[in-house]
């Protein structure tokens, strides 16, 4: 290499460098947005006010056993889907009620649909007994279910209306006033409507 | 004739009432807490942080490592029962990411990175080596200049030649 050369690749690598660092930032920076993305705090509540996403699910337990539910199918009557585990304490407040509900309200077109969470299905089965659930439960093969309503944790309850749009998120038990007001409120807004 | 009917007529049943109670879920080898483990230790506790099924203390895994057990008296092998977990709760349980879907970029990131820091370190390096290229008497003069012992511009040559002093010293100040 003679000087010219030399001086000439002294020169023009500044440059260069200037690229590459610009090109190795890029880089940097792309990957901690897709972290960031990856990471952002993800609550169940921003789905308030939006059309519920779809699910299908079998059902595991009693008269429903092995039939199939989707929310598309059940398009036009009032859906509230619980997320339970036979592990959860915290579930054991509602379930209870949520029977209770679901023989006072069902006639009404009122569907309650439980999402048993990362469960054993005898354990849940179990737990079902225990509590003597009749209305439809189903395991959430893949937790996709769970994964779609943004879920946190059991329990967490989604009410739906009659065109699909989740009108109420409830994370943590349900009292009965609660649920009893939440159902009331969506069967007056479809008489209203 | 008839001694052997007889004969025949009990071994039948005993072969069926054998091959029976062998067959039987009851009498199935029971897989022992290190076998169980063994499997768990490939799976996460679904609802905690960092912790395997094998050594988590909560009901969620206790109930795992009661259903692992139940599936390894079946006969299921190792991965047979990890991916019967997948399957069932997502790829999130398993302690060692699958090949596939999103997960993939957890074993390519690091393969691209590895990579771009090998071209970046022989970036740098292509640089040094350019910088520390000893300046040769010839690149200037040609073959009429004199030269040091390493090749690199001799005292008397650059006290000599006020050019060649500039010379030096504007590649030192590139440098």
């Amino acid at each position: 290499m003679n000087l010219t050369e030399q001086v000439q690749t002294e020169t023009t690598s500044p440059r260069r460098r200037t690229v590459w660092l610009l090109v190795a930032l890029g880089l940097v920076l792309a990957f901690v947005a897709v972290l960031a993305f990856g990471l952002r705090p993800k609550t169940s509540t921003v789905l308030q006010g939006r059309p519920a996403p779809d699910f299908e699910l079998t059902a595991f337990n009693g008269e429903f056993n092995g039939q199939r539910f989707s929310l598309q199918d059940m398009r036009g009557q009032i859906v509230v889907l619980n997320f339970w585990a036979s592990w959860c304490v915290e579930c054991d407040k509602e379930m209870p009620l949520l029977e209770q509900a679901w023989n006072d309200y069902r006639d009404q077109g009122v569907w309650l649909i439980g999402v048993d969470y990362l469960d054993i299905d005898s354990e849940g089965l179990a737990y079902l007994d225990r509590f003597g659930t009749t209305y439809p439960n189903g395991p959430d093969i893949g937790s996709r279910i769970f994964q779609d309503y943004q879920c946190t944790g059991v329990p967490e309850t989604f009410f739906i209306d009659r065109e699909g749009m989740i009108q109420h998120v409830q994370i943590g038990p349900l009292t009965q006033p609660q649920l009893y007001g939440l159902l009331d409120r969506l069967l007056a807004a479809e008489t209203e409507g | 004739m008839n001694k052997k009917r007889r004969y025949f007529g009990w071994l039948v049943p005993c072969i069926i009432l054998t091959v029976t109670v062998a067959a039987s879920p009851v009498f199935a080898q029971q897989p022992t807490a290190d076998e169980i483990n063994a499997v768990a230790k490939n799976l996460s506790c679904p609802t905690c942080t960092g912790i395997n099924v094998a050594d988590c203390p909560t009901e969620t895994c206790a109930q795992w490592r009661a259903k692992i057990g139940e599936l390894l008296a079946e006969g299921k092998s190792e991965q047979e029962i990890l991916d019967y977990f997948a399957a069932r709760y997502g790829d999130h349980v398993l302690q060692v990411p699958p090949k596939r879907g999103f997960f993939v970029l957890v074993w390519a990131l690091p393969v691209i990175a590895l990579l771009f820091g090998l071209a970046w370190l022989a970036y740098l390096m292509r640089g040094w080596a350019i910088r520390r290229a000893p300046v040769t008497v010839e690149s200037v003069h040609g073959d009429q200049a004199p030269r040091g012992v390493s090749g690199q511009l001799s005292d008397d040559a650059s006290l000599e030649d006020g050019y060649l002093k500039r010379v030096q010293q504007d590649l030192e100040k590139l440098s």
